[in-house]
């Protein structure tokens, strides 16, 4: 009889590796969605990355020097992340699940459609941006203030004539536009972004 | 095809082993089987058992025969901690969470083929053990001064009454797991059902 032990995981940050601020990662989509999952990987270290990369992925020692030098070479591409947590995640939840991570990063930062994503990617992507509640549909002006991405409402309208002003990643044209039923996603939620910052509306 | 150990050895993988040489070549003679445990301490599995799960998978694609195994047992005597006293859970919630950790491992193994893989779960043959049973031929290779010594329970070196029970039946339970899923690997050429009715356990010499 023979016994092996597995290395404890470690991060070079000195924290505690597979928890976030939110807690620890599942493996089960209910607990922790994909989304999470996926994000996880991708905000790597570079100091870690190399070593998350023969623990937890099947790729060989070829490919693996090739990312770490692609990450010494070029960090801010992050390479070795994005393959790192597209294997770990497709593993784990599937090549589809994959693909809804990915659309929800990019539609999130204003290059994808959001409507393609559905509720629980959705509430994934935006769980940790600032939110706020809102009774009844007003105008915009109002919910932009509401959520406190601009200071007053004359700060709002000066956004809007600028073009800085979005709703779900389309631009607000009107200073008197109003938000109605047909603009909530998932019949829940309308996202508001200011410039190039995403910041959702919880309705 | 890489060697199993040089492979795990340039990953990392390895932390710990008894004696490597000798593991080599019990991997380098033919397919060995080989167990990990998961304990039911929760509803799902998390980041950290990835590295087990991963692990088993490139020692099976290696050309050996893994048990992945569920400790139905362990579960419901729980885990010591060094900052508090074990949860005990319910034995309906252990049921439940066990088939979850079950359909889990089973994503990561291939059970299909030559080195196909198994589930076991180590209730299967510790639940019709007897007290008698588990004290005199699991317990008495449990020593009472090592299992202090290693102690994680309030108190460090010296557990309160209430957890030294809990906590050297956790370590038998463990320890029997690892002699009894040998009987399970022998059971394999045995007809079906030979595990579950495997209660003597095989004893270390």
């Amino acid at each position: 009889m023979h016994a092996l032990g597995t290395p404890l995981i470690t991060k070079a940050d000195g924290t505690k590796f597979g928890k976030t601020e939110t807690g620890t990662i599942w493996l089960d989509p209910e607990l922790t969605t994909p989304y999470a999952f996926y994000q996880f990987w991708l905000n790597a270290d570079d100091r870690d990355v190399v070593n998350y990369l023969k623990v937890f992925t099947f790729r060989s020692q070829e490919e693996i020097q090739e990312l770490e030098r692609l990450t010494t070479e070029q960090p801010a591409a992050r390479a070795a992340q994005r393959a790192l947590a597209e294997d770990v995640t497709t593993l784990v939840h599937g090549e589809e699940q994959v693909a809804r991570a990915v659309a929800a990063s990019r539609a999130l930062f204003g290059q994808g459609d959001l409507t393609d994503l559905d509720a629980p990617t959705l509430a994934a992507a935006t769980a940790e941006l600032p939110t706020a509640q809102t009774a009844e549909l007003g105008s915009l002006v109002d919910l932009f203030v509401a959520t406190g991405l601009v200071a007053s409402k004359s700060a709002a309208r000066r956004a809007v004539k600028e073009g800085g002003a979005y709703l779900n990643n389309v631009k607000v044209t009107d200073e008197e536009a109003v938000a109605t039923p047909a603009d909530l996603l998932h019949g829940r939620w309308l996202l508001l972004r200011r410039a190039s910052e995403a910041w959702p509306q919880w309705s | 095809m890489t060697d199993i150990v040089d492979e795990l050895k340039w990953r990392g993988l390895i932390a710990l082993s008894t004696d490597e040489d000798a593991l080599r070549k019990a991997f380098a003679d033919g397919p060995v089987t080989f167990y990990c445990g998961f304990d039911p301490t929760a509803p799902s599995l998390h980041m950290g058992n990835l590295v087990q799960l991963l692990t088993m998978r490139r020692i099976q694609d290696a050309g050996n025969l893994p048990l992945g195994l569920v400790g139905g047992a362990t579960g419901l005597i729980g885990d010591p901690r060094p900052t508090s006293e074990r949860t005990l859970n319910d034995p309906g919630t252990v049921a439940d969470w066990v088939l979850r950790l079950r359909s889990q491992v089973e994503r990561y193994l291939d059970f299909e083929g030559e080195h196909a893989a198994r589930i076991v779960n180590n209730l299967d043959w510790t639940s019709g053990m007897s007290a008698i049973s588990l004290l005199r031929d699991v317990g008495k290779y449990f020593r009472v001064n090592t299992m202090i010594a290693k102690e994680a329970s309030p108190g460090g070196s010296t557990p309160t009454p209430a957890s030294a029970t809990p906590s050297s039946a956790t370590r038998s339970s463990r320890g029997w797991t690892t002699w009894s899923s040998t009987a399970a690997t022998a059971a394999r050429c045995r007809p079906a059902g030979a595990t579950s009715g495997a209660t003597s356990p095989p004893v270390p010499s």
